[in-house]
């Protein structure tokens, strides 16, 4: 398998300093997926050199997710805003939690010996087991399967290096670059300036960009890249980032116009108006708009500022349901909200809603959520209402307009590049070019069905 | 995460909406955490969308409610935040000293704030990042100039040692307040259409519904 080098990142979150754990982890398994994970399982925090490279030894402590905890006497976690607080909340694990995941992780050993068989026969069960929550050793082999990462790498397996030579849009690169240092900063991973973490950060957004020219880098998009990274190496977090947006059905959150956000936006009002419809009139009588303070809940999927632990159960069953799932999240976290809402005064209902995710208790949001009846003749109803409406029309027309000058500057870049290639005789560079282009081609279709419009992208441009 | 102040409950005489601009990765985030908490994070992220902050400040004897909204600073972000411009008073378009090319794309961004928001809007063009005066890539006269061919107030500003934040904050709320004053000697005081003290109202002239603007589309 090809993701044996996940030792990286598999230590930090279980280093010898957290939690009483972490070390039962470990043990041999059946199938090549489960041995990579026991492999990492069994190494500790100093020896965490496959993947993500080597780090600088650390005395910080750190909590079971790799976040630095906060110090009253760190001069770095000072006082920051409560967001900060939620991932650096040192997550202690009891004997009892510890105990129960082992017993989880066995049960999932077994299922991944066994999962192409599994998965026919037993759908409900991987359903029911993902939305229990993934064993957090093994969601580093899980989130590629249940995506569909793991299918694209093996499908494609010099594309990842070869999206690396393309140049990006120097404006899409202008961003990467400047949000390296701005993604999760106190994770033990990313905190160095051009340190492994970010560097490798920078090659999964930059061969996205080069990949899916049409989207080329949205902000927000490195949140979900960096978790990725933080549990697999980085051409699987590469070809899981594309799984999860182009199979999954959040691609058309980043594109130019947000055109997708804004339906799901519109799809939100509709699902609280029927399953909460006390807030959805609170939000109406007050003024709240969903961007005021969701924007980043969908597109980093709770990533920028929701507890860790919370964050990889949504992403668990956003792997295996995609933008449902994340809708029903967004649902249930506002049902969870829905007396303190109710109880603050309207001027201080924003800050309640972004001050209030660090009290989520994971196990309670994701049962509540998966309990709220959203069907996809519902969803695609309320699309449509906002697709037909005025600002979904202009969103359209305006992502359209925008796409295609995106798509035509990545022919400009990508002829120049043939040209160049042909002065200098370089045939196996050109050829290389034409076989990335070829595999772009292959890819279209991939994407969510209904959303024809952003649907045959990634296929054309090879900058 | 721009969390609110503790002083959301107090009275106020008036409620001025200011939006924050300016490329990702000037500070803008910074330069809202600094005044409204006298906080730097050195470990900050990027915005998503919008964030805001209040702060209650006093001027002339009248409390002002300041509600700033900080933006994410990416191109393709202004078609959500341009709605957060409507019924705003004041603009604080900010670049980096040390980084030429937020400094090119300040005309981008006047342009998009004269589109979007109200005419009558107060624009002040801040200079951030001063404590990198050896990396300085914008200087100081060639800012003054620009701010002034634009009709802008302008001010270079440190969100790292705090140096300018203070004053940028007071000097544009003062310049509204100020303007405030004025429509209402002009007006006699009662005429509220404009302003509307100890109310929920903003005080450019599109009444109270544009407050609302930016969530009365709720789908942004």
């Amino acid at each position: 398998m090809a993701w044996t080098a996940s030792g990286a990142a598999a230590a930090v979150r279980h280093a010898p300093h957290t939690s009483s754990a972490g070390g039962g982890y470990g043990g041999g398994g059946p199938g090549s997926a489960v041995s990579a994970a026991s492999g990492a399982s069994g190494s500790d925090a100093a020896s965490g050199a496959g993947g993500a490279g080597v780090r600088r030894p650390t005395s910080r402590a750190v909590n079971r997710f790799g976040f630095f905890t906060a110090d009253d006497n760190d001069e770095d976690a000072r006082s920051g805003p409560s967001d900060e607080a939620a991932a650096a909340a040192p997550t202690p694990v009891t004997r009892a939690e510890a105990r129960r995941e082992n017993a989880r992780t066995e049960k999932w050993r077994v299922m991944l010996a066994n999962w192409g068989v599994f998965t026919r026969r037993h759908p409900a069960t991987v359903k029911r087991r993902v939305r229990k929550g993934i064993p957090d050793s093994l969601r580093g082999i899980v989130w590629p399967v249940l995506a569909g990462g793991d299918e694209l790498a093996r499908r494609h397996p010099s594309m990842y290096r070869r999206l690396l030579m393309a140049a990006p849009r120097e404006d899409d690169f202008a961003v990467i670059r400047n949000d390296l240092f701005r993604t999760f900063p106190r994770h033990e991973q990313f905190k160095e300036e051009g340190g492994p973490g970010q560097l490798a950060l920078m090659r999964v957004l930059r061969a996205y960009a080069a990949y899916d020219t049409e989207v080329g880098y949205c902000q927000g998009m490195a949140f979900v890249a960096a978790l990725l990274i933080t549990y697999m190496p980085e051409e699987i977090a590469f070809w899981t980032l594309v799984a999860v947006l182009r199979r999954r059905g959040l691609r058309g959150h980043y594109l130019p116009q947000f055109p997708l956000y804004l339906e799901h936006v519109a799809v939100l009002m509709g699902l609280l108006a029927k399953h909460e419809p006390a807030i959805y009139r609170l939000f109406e009588a007050e003024s709240i708009g969903f961007t005021m303070f969701g924007m980043q809940w969908l597109l980093t999927l709770f990533a920028h500022s929701f507890p860790f632990e919370f964050v990889v159960r949504v992403v668990d069953v956003v792997c295996l349901e995609g933008h449902k799932a994340l809708l029903r999240v967004v649902v249930a976290v506002l049902r969870l909200l829905r007396q303190r809402l109710l109880d603050t005064p309207g001027h201080a209902l924003l800050k309640a809603l972004r001050t209030l995710p660090a009290k989520l208790n994971a196990d309670e949001v994701m049962s509540k959520a998966m309990a709220i009846s959203v069907t996809s003749e519902e969803v695609m109803k309320l699309r449509s209402a906002f697709r037909t409406s005025t600002e979904g029309r202009v969103a359209r027309r305006e992502c359209g307009r925008k796409v295609a000058a995106r798509k035509a500057a990545a022919a400009a870049r990508g002829r120049i590049a043939a040209e160049q290639a042909a002065e200098a005789g370089d045939e196996a560079t050109a050829a290389a070019w034409r076989e990335t282009a070829t595999a772009f081609d292959r890819d279209a279709g991939l994407d969510d069905p209904e959303a024809v419009f952003w649907a045959d992208s990634a296929t054309s441009c090879l900058g | 995460m721009a969390a609110a102040s503790s002083s959301v409950d107090d009275a106020y005489d008036y409620l001025f909406k200011l939006v924050l601009i300016g490329d990702s990765g000037v500070g803008k985030t910074n330069l809202l955490s600094q005044f409204a908490r006298s906080e730097f994070n050195l470990a900050s992220k990027a915005t998503i969308g919008v964030e805001f902050a209040w702060k209650n400040v006093t001027i002339e004897g009248d409390v002002i409610k300041a509600q700033i909204w900080d933006t994410a600073g990416q191109e393709r972000y202004r078609a959500i935040t341009n709605a957060y411009y409507r019924g705003a008073v004041g603009a604080l378009l900010v670049y980096d000293i040390a980084k030429r090319v937020t400094f090119d794309h300040v005309e981008a961004w006047l342009k998009e704030v004269r589109e979007h928001a109200d005419s009558k809007i107060v624009v002040m063009l801040v200079g951030n990042k001063s404590d990198l005066s050896q990396l300085r890539q914008v200087s100081t006269d060639e800012a003054q100039e620009l701010a002034k061919r634009e009709g802008l107030a302008f001010i270079e500003t440190s969100a790292l040692t705090k140096s300018g934040v203070d004053t940028t904050f007071s000097r544009i709320l003062e310049e509204i307040h100020r303007i405030v004053k004025e429509q209402e000697l002009d007006r006699g005081d009662d005429d509220a259409a404009a302003v509307v003290a100890d109310g929920e109202a903003v005080v450019v002239d599109d009444d109270k519904a544009d407050a609302k603007a930016p969530s009365g589309g709720c789908c942004k």
